[in-house]
């Protein structure tokens, strides 16, 4: 079958993705700022301050495997004080954010080269090797960060036999090796467009 | 690269500028420019076609082997 290119559509698509990701890319960037700033603000507020019902929680949802499961947690009441809980959510926030916000500005990068009708250039190649890197980086990363407010937050609600278990991020993984495999085949390109370049 | 490309002789020798030949051929400056001087990788059949027509000569009088430069 035939496939058929058309410039100006691939090019408004490129437009809207180099838009979209800048957009994206600012508030990701904008959110880790403000999470540092509530994990400063938070630091100098006394524990004491910081506390949370538990009383009104009657079940705790949790989702594993395509299953959602409400276990009643009606023995959990009283005050606790989740200073650190909310600290630790905030840096692992602000770890999220500024990882994906990374993500998303080489992908920016990406579509700004794109746009530039230079697709096959040697920062889009350096972009997506560490594009790859740093999702590798993050799939071991990331899950440490969840594990920390895991354990903060079974800290909290003490429940008998609860436990934080630390799994690589699998699906970040396997994405890291496609983009590297994308990144391999950019490189091809860029030694393909090399060759026609230094043709007359 | 072994092979030198000779279009600054075959010009002088037909009384010809790089840019007359660049009009008559149909391809930029630049691009004669980089091949006069060896710049390039490589030349297609088709542009090899045009000068050789434009300067009536045949294509062993533009390119030259040397063993000596051979990388």
């Amino acid at each position: 079958m035939e496939t058929t290119y058309n410039p100006k559509r691939f090019m408004i698509v490129v437009r809207i993705g180099k838009l979209f990701t800048m957009g994206l890319m600012v508030l990701m960037y904008l959110g880790a700022a403000l999470a540092l700033l509530g994990t400063g603000i938070a630091l100098f507020i006394p524990a004491s301050v910081l506390t949370f019902s538990l009383d009104s929680i009657n079940t705790l949802r949790v989702e594993t495997m395509n299953v959602r499961i409400a276990l009643p947690i009606d023995f959990i009441d009283g005050n606790v004080m989740v200073k650190w809980l909310a600290i630790s959510a905030m840096l692992a926030g602000a770890v999220y954010l500024v990882f994906f916000g990374t993500i998303i500005r080489f992908m920016h990068g990406l579509f700004a080269d794109v746009a530039k009708e230079k697709p096959f250039s040697e920062a889009n190649v350096m972009r997506l090797f560490n594009m790859s890197y740093w999702m590798f980086a993050g799939a071991v990363i990331l899950p440490l960060c969840a594990m920390v407010v895991g354990g903060q937050f079974i800290r909290l609600v003490d429940v008998a036999e609860s436990s934080v278990v630390y799994s690589v991020h699998d699906n970040l993984l396997l994405t890291g090796v496609l983009v590297w495999v994308l990144a391999s085949v950019f490189r091809y390109g860029k030694h393909l467009q090399d060759e026609v370049d230094q043709t007359v | 690269m072994a092979i030198i490309v000779r279009l600054d002789r075959v010009l002088a020798d037909r009384k010809m500028s790089l840019s007359q030949l660049a009009e008559k051929v149909g391809i930029s400056i630049v691009n004669l420019s980089k091949l006069k001087t060896g710049k390039v990788k490589a030349i297609r059949f088709s542009t090899l076609e045009a000068i050789c027509e434009a300067l009536n000569c045949q294509p062993a009088d533009l390119l030259e082997y040397n063993q000596q430069r051979t990388s």
